[in-house]
């Protein structure tokens, strides 16, 4: 008796094992699945964990040290040690306590770096109030102030933090109840290492800006060849991706494929659409609807927008890229009476910002929680071999500004620069060269895709001016390329 | 009498122009840096020319000193010190030794870092040569360099009483701006 019930349990298990592995080879094999896209991270409920946090990539595009008899230098801060202890003394500065806030001119915020001073900046403004919640800053007293873009320490007014505020153009010194501590240790600490000496733009060129840039630099970046991430995908894996984001709805999905290489999925009539480029990149565009809520609180958007990459496509670090991601330039965006957000995310190679060359890497637009437009097209390949053993000297920077002024100014002004002054005539207060360079926000080597070489990496100087990137090869100094930071 | 005349000349000179200038100063070369008789508190000087024209230029860096009656030199320490120095017993030791600098477009700059620099005072001297080789304009400035521990705090204008400035932040709070 008790054999023949050990027989029907053994039948049940059996029965159950069967139906598991029928459901499993339907997986495998009905949908086409390989297991070369079979990801984890794809099945995983979205926002069940965070690999990448808000607070990770709101870093300064670079620190500045400023040691008091005229050295000054930039540090990319690839590992955030410098922004750790920057965020700490800042902490400690604001405390619990009142902050008092009065506005400075920006001739005297210019001159702080005049003495010892650490100054982070960011590529963007970011606002005050969420970073001081974020980081659990009070801002009481800080209400004048909207966003950040410049914070920093001079020794040259020791009790006082400064602010500039790139969104209003405003200065600002902030005076705390508590003294000033930590701050002269991070300068210190930047001091005990190797540095190159950097000079001000004001120095330089006279002109009324805070960029500062070496009078001569050495670099080992070399051209590397480098695809798009997806330039080598398959119809297979198109399909696979294509699901991830039409998920029930994929049934309905129509697939267009263009002359020029684009295949288009299309949900209803441009309600959702994925768009993977020739180029390797892919866009996803989604109809605003009424379900997306009010906007939310700028690091709430920030985090729900990483997530989205996460879940969509999903992070190369965890695969030993070590790739860096930072944000390089947020903005509230506006679309039928909703607000939002719009992020766009700079990656670094050990601290080597990478450029797409004709377009940004990465970049989501969020409002409330609806993700309405992402883009991507990050490099893929072997990146082992983008530096060489031995430096070169690389292409004066300073050299680069005083030829390649006109080509930026009429890039952004829509306009011939004027012409030079017979010799003998006076020139004007202002004249084309005086507005760029009272316009260059920052001069930095990177590494740029140019479409004319097959998408390689090639080592650049990156000029930002006014909000636009312009490339010039690091050693040749030939111009090959720009890109508005606010394009797609 | 006509000693302190001279010196009083020259003090004026030195003080009221942004450059010294000796010969007329060429309109297509501007000294960016160091700015005409500013004091800097650091160990080194950023030099930066900006040429508009083509040009070949000739650019000097000197340390102006006294000639002591030991026959030592000593450092001077402000420009009103370098106005009673008397022609006899100035010296001018070269820092940086000519360099020729062509510019052959319309906007150039020269520049050059010169590290290790002692407190005392410095002129810059551009020449601008013709196509013989010969002066054409002579241009000079004056920079102090005093050392790093010496700079000074700013002085920022709105410096206000606690009260106050906490009574002007509470309305701009209510407020905005």
């Amino acid at each position: 008796m008790s054999r023949a019930r050990n027989i029907e349990a053994l039948k049940n298990i059996l029965i159950v094992v069967l139906f598991l592995t029928t459901i499993l080879l339907l997986y495998f094999l009905w949908e086409n699945v390989t297991m070369k896209t079979f990801r984890l991270s794809s099945i995983l409920p979205a926002g069940s964990s965070h690999s990448l946090r808000a607070e990770d990539v709101t870093r300064p595009e670079e620190i500045v040290f400023s040691f008091g008899a005229g050295g000054v230098t930039a540090d990319p801060d690839v590992d955030g040690r410098y922004w750790e202890l920057w965020m700490n003394a800042f902490q400690k500065y604001c405390g619990r306590g009142e902050l008092l806030a009065e506005e400075i001119s920006r001739a005297q915020f210019l001159q702080l770096t005049d003495y010892r001073a650490v100054f982070c900046r960011f590529a963007y403004d970011l606002p005050l109030e969420s970073f001081c919640q974020q980081r659990g800053i009070s801002n009481r007293g800080l209400n004048q102030i909207a966003c950040v873009t410049e914070m920093g320490y001079s020794a040259g007014s020791p009790e006082s933090v400064f602010l500039y505020d790139g969104r209003s153009g405003r200065c600002y010194r902030l005076v705390s109840e508590l003294p000033a501590e930590g701050f002269e240790e991070i300068i210190r600490a930047a001091e005990q290492g190797e540095y190159l000496v950097y000079y001000g733009a004001a120095s330089l060129f006279g002109a009324e800006s805070s960029a500062v840039l070496p009078l001569n630099y050495s670099s080992t970046l070399a051209e590397t060849p480098c695809g798009a991430e997806l330039g080598g995908a398959d119809d297979a894996e198109r399909k696979a991706i294509a699901e991830q984001f039409f998920g029930a709805d994929f049934g309905f999905v129509r697939r267009i494929e263009e002359s020029q290489g684009s295949l288009i999925y299309m949900y209803g009539y441009d309600q959702k659409t994925l768009t993977f480029a020739a180029d390797g990149s892919m866009v996803y565009r989604e109809a605003l609807n009424g379900e997306a809520g009010a906007r939310r609180d700028y690091f709430e958007a920030l985090q729900d927008a990483l997530d989205f990459i996460e879940n969509y496509g999903g992070w190369r670090e965890e695969q030993g890229r070590h790739l860096q991601l930072r944000v390089r330039d947020a903005y509230e965006i506006e679309s039928d009476r909703q607000k939002g957000y719009r992020f766009v995310f700079g990656v670094g190679l050990e601290g080597v910002p990478l450029y797409g060359g004709d377009g940004n890497l990465l970049t989501v637009e969020i409002y409330g929680r609806q993700v309405t437009a992402y883009r991507r097209c990050l490099p893929d390949g072997d990146l082992e071999k983008w530096k060489e053993d031995r430096e070169k000297e690389a292409f004066s920077v300073v050299g680069l500004l005083s030829e390649g002024y006109p080509a930026i100014y009429e890039a952004l002004r829509g306009e011939a620069p004027p012409p030079v002054p017979p010799e003998g005539e006076e020139a004007p207060q202002e004249g084309a060269f005086e507005w760029v360079a009272a316009r260059l926000q920052n001069a930095r080597p990177g590494l740029v895709r140019d479409a004319e070489r097959e998408g390689s990496l090639r080592p650049a100087w990156v000029l930002c001016v006014d909000d636009c990137d312009f490339f010039y090869d690091l050693y040749s100094g030939e111009a090959f390329g720009a890109v508005p930071r606010q394009k797609d | 009498m006509k000693k302190v005349i001279m010196a009083l000349v020259l003090v004026l000179t030195l003080l009221c122009g942004s450059c010294f200038v000796c010969a007329a100063s060429d309109p297509a070369v501007t000294v960016v840096n160091p700015q005409g008789n500013s004091t800097v508190y650091a160990d080194n000087i950023l030099i930066s020319v900006k040429v508009t024209a083509t040009r070949v230029l000739k650019i000097t860096v000197f340390e102006e000193k006294l000639l002591n009656e030991d026959g030592s030199l000593s450092s001077l320490d402000s420009l009103e010190a370098l106005g009673q120095v008397t022609a006899g017993s100035l010296r001018h030791v070269v820092v940086s030794p000519a360099e020729t600098f062509y510019s052959n477009g319309n906007l150039s700059f020269y520049t050059k870092e010169l590290k290790g620099i002692t407190p005392g005072i410095y002129k810059l001297r551009v020449t601008t040569l013709d196509e013989n080789g010969r002066t054409q304009y002579l241009q000079e400035c004056y920079v102090v360099v005093r050392p790093p521990s010496e700079a000074k705090a700013l002085s920022f204008q709105s410096e206000q009483s606690g009260v106050l400035s906490f009574l002007q932040s509470f309305l701009k709070n209510i407020f905005g701006n």
